[in-house]
């Protein structure tokens, strides 16, 4: 009777060591501050009171609910401003949803899935934050009217600190804006483009598919998944690149 | 399913016309955020006539009611009704390019592009400086 519950105590740890192997890897085991996922009905509604849930091809979003558990969640309160599922897909006019994040001055992590398709015009913009240009950040696609800068680039803290590549029409990529210390980094699909440095802390009010600052409408074709963290550990960075690659079907 | 939102319309307002306008977008909307649906004037025509731009999917019932007389909505019971009802007045649905004198709307399928709307109404976005410090 004595050997038994040895016996059981092996065959326990064996099986659980086996499924662990087999969990995928989510958002919310990174410990991250937001977690957008477009693709999910059920933290998808019409209004931004959440009264509404989106149920079909080109219903307006108006709240699209943090699944992060941190509340973080992305909003619009005017009919006309508020993308289409499924993409999402933002117009380019006045599409956007506002979110609050407080980066402040830390480490961060922001990957997301975009669609490049029909980038055009005037600094189309991934997310923005800020108000002010001195605690302000944008990611672009700068399209701006073929003056031979038609590369993606991150505006912030007063000044230009990144130029990536140009992305038009490279079908959906994953971007990553990385920021340690003072030094920012672009990943597109996981590879490492370029750095840049400045100071400051980033306000915490923002947008997805614009910036506060002027209107700069994200025209591709989709933004999609968004994975926010206060981190910049590159094991964290690799596991949502991949997590959102895997999620659209993208090869890293 | 199909979704009830199965046209996209388009609205250019002169800039001079952005409160009534405003007026209109609250009445006809759903919501008591839509009277900041016209804000900056940030696309204009080929004589330099600025207007803002709003473009957003609709239901059907959008051109209806846009014809029709207003009624003050239970999301905004305290709105200018009147300033409306002179925005209504100046609705040119699917009839040429943007105009000083009228709010000109591009109504079609939901899938059309916003840009091709834009385009329709003769107008271009106001050149923005590439560096943006």
């Amino acid at each position: 009777m004595a050997v038994t519950p040895i016996n059981l105590s092996v065959t326990n740890i064996t099986s659980t060591s086996v499924r662990l192997n087999w969990v995928q890897w989510t958002p919310l085991q990174g410990a991250v501050e937001a977690w957008y996922d477009p693709s999910d009905l059920s933290t998808l509604f019409q209004d931004d009171a959440g009264t509404t849930p989106v149920t079909t091809n080109g219903d307006p979003v108006g709240l699209m609910q943090d699944k992060s558990g941190n509340g973080n969640d992305a909003s619009e309160s005017v009919s006309a401003n508020r993308p289409s599922y499924p993409g999402l897909a933002y117009d380019g006019v006045d599409d956007e949803l506002r979110i609050t994040v407080g980066l402040g001055s830390t480490d961060f992590i922001i990957s997301t899935v975009i669609g490049t398709q029909g980038l055009t015009g005037s600094s189309p913009s991934v997310f923005g934050f800020g108000s002010f240009y001195s605690e302000a950040m944008l990611l672009y696609a700068n399209t701006n009217f073929g003056t031979a800068s038609d590369e993606m680039r991150l505006f912030g803290l007063g000044t230009e600190i990144l130029i990536g590549p140009d992305i038009r029409n490279t079908g959906d990529i994953v971007v990553t804006v990385v920021r340690e210390n003072n030094t920012f980094s672009l990943y597109i699909n996981g590879t490492f483009f370029s750095s840049g440095s400045a100071s400051g802390s980033v306000s915490s009010t923002g947008l997805i598919g614009s910036w506060p600052v002027d209107a700069r409408h994200y025209n591709g074709d989709k933004i999609g998944e968004m994975v926010i963290a206060k981190t910049s550990s590159e094991p964290t960075r690799l596991k949502i690149e991949s997590y959102l690659a895997s999620e659209a079907g993208i090869a890293l | 399913m199909t979704t009830e939102y199965n046209q996209r319309a388009t609205i250019a307002a002169p800039a001079s016309l952005r409160s009534d306008a405003n007026q209109l977008a609250l009445c006809l909307g759903e919501f008591s955020a839509d009277d900041q649906t016209f804000t900056a004037a940030n696309y204009q025509d080929a004589a330099g006539g600025l207007y803002a731009v709003a473009s957003t999917v609709a239901k059907p019932i959008f051109a209806q009611m846009a014809g029709q007389p207003l009624q003050a909505p239970e999301h905004a019971p305290d709105m200018d009704l009147t300033a409306a009802t002179r925005a209504q007045d100046l609705l040119q649905i699917n009839n040429g390019i943007a105009d000083p004198d009228v709010i000109a709307v591009v109504l079609g399928d939901r899938l059309e592009s916003a840009q091709d709307h834009i385009a329709a109404l003769g107008l271009t976005q106001v050149e923005q400086e590439a560096d943006v410090i």
